[in-house]
């Protein structure tokens, strides 16, 4: 038996991306992508624990190109979530929900981002003496 | 009243509130980390064992990761019921994300302890 074609209320698929729809999106997906993160702190933590010789294992994993990956994803994630989250407490004081607001905070948060997670890693890059 | 609606109602009501303390409480932590890990980068496994043993460290790297699987297992099962419509999976699957999220914060806390209280 086929199911019977009700009309279905719109959904995603019928409105124009716009900048609030992406954050919020983000902001989930960032958040369950710091679970990963919060699996590799505690990898670091307890290699940190085991033995020197682990610690370094796991420090030459960190080192290779993919794990650099991670780490950069980490620190972006960690960053969006953290500043777009501000942005969240800032909503449940009820401030900052007129439309234009909406989309000023969210382009900071963007903007804010991207300069922290270089500044980031150019200070971890100058601190190793690779800059 | 006791009664299923008004329970449920408060468990959410407090994982709401939850959610919304850990962010506020992590945040200067997160700052905190993230300028510690970029100025500890090189750093080999003594200079790190070092840092972890200072005391306001090792507290901040406990209270850090104690909030981070918490909020954590918050955020997870807010989508595990956002997603999830059976409810036997809803079940299985919101147990193992607890699970998950003490196990491995647990895990790390107690590492932390180990280097901090190791000679």
């Amino acid at each position: 038996m086929s199911k019977p074609q009700r009309p279905l209320s719109p959904h995603l698929q019928v409105y124009r991306l716009k900048l609030h729809m992406v954050m919020s999106g983000l902001h989930r997906i960032t958040g369950l992508a710091l679970g990963v993160g919060a699996f590799v702190l505690a990898w670091w933590a307890t290699a940190l624990a085991t033995s020197e010789d682990y610690y370094e294992f796991f420090e030459s994993l960190m080192a290779h190109p993919i794990g650099r990956l991670v780490l950069f994803g980490f620190s972006f994630a960690l960053i969006f979530h953290a500043l777009n989250g501000i942005r969240h407490l800032l909503w449940d004081t009820g401030r900052g929900f007129e439309k234009g607001q909406v989309k000023t905070s969210g382009i900071i948060v963007i903007i804010l981002t991207i300069i922290l997670t270089v500044a980031v890693w150019v200070l971890a890059y100058m601190q190793a003496g690779k800059i | 009243m006791n009664t299923a609606p008004n329970k449920a109602r408060g468990s959410a009501a407090r994982a709401w509130w939850f959610q919304k303390i850990s962010a506020l409480a992590m945040f200067p932590l997160v700052v905190w980390f993230l300028v510690s890990m970029a100025m500890l980068t090189g750093a080999g496994y003594q200079d790190m064992i070092n840092w972890v043993k200072n005391p306001f460290v090792t507290v901040g790297l406990i209270l850090f990761l104690g909030l981070v699987f918490f909020h954590l297992k918050l955020g997870v099962h807010e989508v595990i019921e956002d997603y999830v419509q059976d409810k036997t999976t809803k079940v299985t699957v919101g147990f193992l994300n607890s699970a998950f999220a003490y196990v491995f914060g647990l895990l790390s806390i107690i590492s932390i302890l180990r280097i901090a209280l190791g000679s």
